[in-house]
């Protein structure tokens, strides 16, 4: 009976995953029977490379731009850097410390000519969604926060996310990294170049119809690969998600830390 | 004279055919009691040891020859191993017996209580629905057992001891002298433990093992016996009613000196067994809270606590949203994160996992009953709206918040409940209970 439960979320799982990697076949040029939906379907891929170099490109924006101070402060860590007309967003894990407990906050600070304003600000937790969509007048963005996403058993380090509009569009963010990548390992604990799955995504408008994403974790035996509906509050904070894996279909509830 | 001489063969005749009933019935009862004679043999403690006489039972397991030695060893040696501090008795709860392959199968279901050796009704851990096999063949006119497989975690931790004494020695586990010498030091350190706890309570008289014998039982197994070709064909068609289907459920007892004793040995340095987290205070809490479900002692081996975390031991998995575990790489959030922690202990819908109190719940610590601030206990801090940080209390001296002494991570320090105080406002403190594990 649990083996045909089992089997039946698998098949579930794939029925729900094949239309996905159909549209990502459709990118292709060379497919001219799917002109219409290849337009429709973008996938952007991140990976270990693509971390480093947007942490680097955003210390030293931050340096040149704004706040050397800031930018070389090791109770900061810039992970991603993104200029949207005359905005620039860079998203950072904070380290702080009263001597006797130590925090981590995830930050998105905007800067528009000289003004500073701190978007996002969040305690980072393993029991809240590693991400999260953050709306200004203009903009909306996905922001992941993969500092351990790797320890979390039903997430792993990699994974698709799938942002799909009203107007009939979709968005694929695959993501990937490797913890292989030399570190530097700062006073306050945090890796400084160490590889971390964090970055920011430029969404294509403020007009979703769903988010569900896809997690390949490396540790198959916790439920195996793992897809999540999920559901946001009106800040657009994913509070739950509809889960499904091998384990079954399940309610994952997150505790957003404010 | 014709007469007599029929009446003469007919009382042969029943009288040797009553021999043979007497006979097989003799047989098949000492066939079924092969599992009993194991747990009794099992079940002697050292205070009633003596040299027995076991030909009838030789054990050669040779798909696990670690298990196989210590078990042959402990017919040699008429030793049973109770670790200082504990002791068991048990139940057969169900016996069914089959043939498969020319052996015959007995297949049981044992409750196992393990308790302390100094107060008997102190139950440490009760399990029941453990499944033991028996594989029995007869050679030479004798049954023997020829191989046990159970479901009872006991035996990996024999076996991992028994590795880790092979390796310390500087031997390879595929030498096969080195293991028995392994196995040889294993059952003296057994043994001189046994003699010290002994030493240390003399006037301790261990309960008598309690079980009774089903005699009904015995002769529907004695029916089974003498109708192998029904045993067979149910068996080729699947029967269900010679199949378990029995899923374990293990009542265990939350032992505060353990989890505070594991605190205490892993406060400042990590145990390199589980994933270290960049916020690792919750992590490194429900380590503390598991330590108290597993009865963990400084004196555990590290291949047993390795062997625990592989088997998700006193952790729960396969319950989607309601699972709690951690590993060497990655953990569930119940275990990793505090919020959710606090959310599944007193989660009363879930079936497996450490259940428990949480008081004082969004209030001031100068609320908190100093009284209840116990070693074994953990306590969640906030500033503001939500918890974010957590800590296990080791150690208590004396009845004050500065006297309540904690250990936590990130970062890793031993301090006080008072020192906590001064930075948190609002302190929680969650209490555990006795739980429901799956193993």
């Amino acid at each position: 009976m649990m083996i045909k439960k089992k089997l039946f979320f698998l098949i579930l799982a794939i029925i729900m995953i094949i239309p996905l990697g159909s549209g990502c076949t459709k990118q292709s040029p060379d497919d001219n029977s799917s002109t219409a939906k290849s337009d429709s379907v973008t996938i952007t891929t991140y990976n270990s490379a693509d971390f480093q170099s947007k942490a680097s490109e955003a210390e030293k924006w931050l340096k040149n731009n704004a706040n050397t101070e800031e930018a070389e402060s090791s109770q900061r860590y810039e992970n991603d850097i993104l200029a949207i007309g005359d905005s620039t967003y860079i998203s950072l894990c904070c380290f702080e410390t009263d001597g006797m407990v130590d925090r981590f906050r995830y930050v998105v600070e905007k800067y528009k000519k000289d003004e500073k304003t701190v978007i996002y600000n969040t305690f980072f937790s393993y029991d809240t969604c590693p991400f999260t969509l953050i709306k200004d007048e203009s903009n909306i963005i996905l922001y992941f926060m993969g500092l351990d996403i790797a320890s979390l058993a039903t997430w792993g380090d990699s994974g698709k996310i799938i942002v799909a509009y009203e107007n009939g569009e979709a968005e694929i963010i695959e993501y990937s990294f490797s913890e292989d990548t030399e570190t530097e390992v700062a006073n306050n604990g945090l890796d400084k170049k160490k590889c971390r799955c964090e970055f920011m995504h430029l969404l294509k408008n403020n007009k979703i119809a769903s988010v569900i994403a896809i997690s390949a974790p490396q540790e198959i035996k916790y439920g195996g690969t793992t897809t999540r509906l999920f559901r946001f509050d009106d800040n657009l904070t994913p509070i739950s998600a509809t889960a499904i894996n091998m384990e079954g279909m399940y309610e994952e509830k997150y505790f957003p830390n404010n | 004279m014709k007469k007599l001489v029929f009446t003469v063969a007919i009382t042969i005749c029943l009288l040797l055919s009553s021999l043979t009933i007497v006979a097989m019935k003799d047989e098949s009862e000492m066939i079924s009691s092969l599992p009993d004679q194991y747990f009794e043999w099992q079940g002697r403690v050292i205070t009633q040891l003596e040299l027995s006489d076991r030909d009838g039972i030789f054990i050669d397991n040779s798909e696990n020859y670690l298990h196989a030695k210590a078990l042959e060893s402990y017919t040699r040696a008429a030793l049973w191993l109770f670790d200082y501090s504990d002791s068991y008795s048990y139940k057969i709860e169900s016996k069914e017996m089959r043939f498969t392959d020319g052996r015959i199968i007995i297949e049981c279901y044992v409750y196992i209580k393990t308790h302390s050796m100094a107060n008997p009704s102190d139950v440490f851990c009760e399990k029941t629905n453990i499944k033991y096999t028996f594989s029995i063949i007869k050679t030479d006119n004798k049954y023997y057992i020829d191989k046990v497989t159970t479901t009872d975690l006991f035996y990996s931790i024999s076996e991992n001891e028994i590795a880790d004494i092979v390796i310390m020695n500087g031997a390879d586990l595929s030498d096969k002298t080195a293991v028995d010498d392994a196995v040889e030091q294993w059952l003296k350190l057994r043994a001189d433990n046994a003699f010290k706890m002994q030493s240390n309570y003399p006037d301790i008289k261990i309960p008598d093992l309690e079980y009774e014998m089903d005699y009904e039982k015995l002769n529907n197994d004695l029916q089974t016996l003498n109708n192998v070709d029904n045993v067979i064909e149910s068996e080729e068609n699947g029967d269900s009613a010679l199949s378990f289907k029995s899923q374990a459920s293990v009542s265990t007892a939350y032992n505060s000196t353990s989890a505070a004793s594991y605190a205490d040995t892993y406060a400042l340095n990590n145990n390199p067994l589980f994933a270290t987290l960049t916020g690792d205070c919750a992590n490194f809490v429900s380590q503390c809270v598991w330590a108290g479900y597993i009865s963990w002692n400084g004196s555990m081996s590290s291949s047993t606590v390795q062997s625990y975390i592989a088997n998700d031991y006193k952790m729960v998995t396969g319950q989607s949203s309601n699972n709690w575990y951690m590993g060497p790489n990655t953990g569930h959030p119940n275990w990793t994160g505090l919020n959710s922690f606090a959310s599944f202990l007193t989660n009363t819908s879930k079936i497996y996992g450490p259940s428990g109190t949480i008081f004082n719940n969004n209030k001031s610590y100068t609320d908190l009953p100093i009284i209840l601030l116990t070693p074994g206990k953990a306590i969640q801090m906030k500033i503001s709206s939500t918890y974010d940080h957590s800590a296990f209390i080791y150690s208590s001296t004396g009845n004050t918040l500065a006297n309540k002494l904690c250990a936590a991570h990130t970062s890793n320090q031993k301090t006080t409940v008072a020192s906590f105080a001064v930075v948190y406002p609002y302190i929680r403190l969650l209490s555990f209970n006795t739980s429901v594990f799956a193993n």
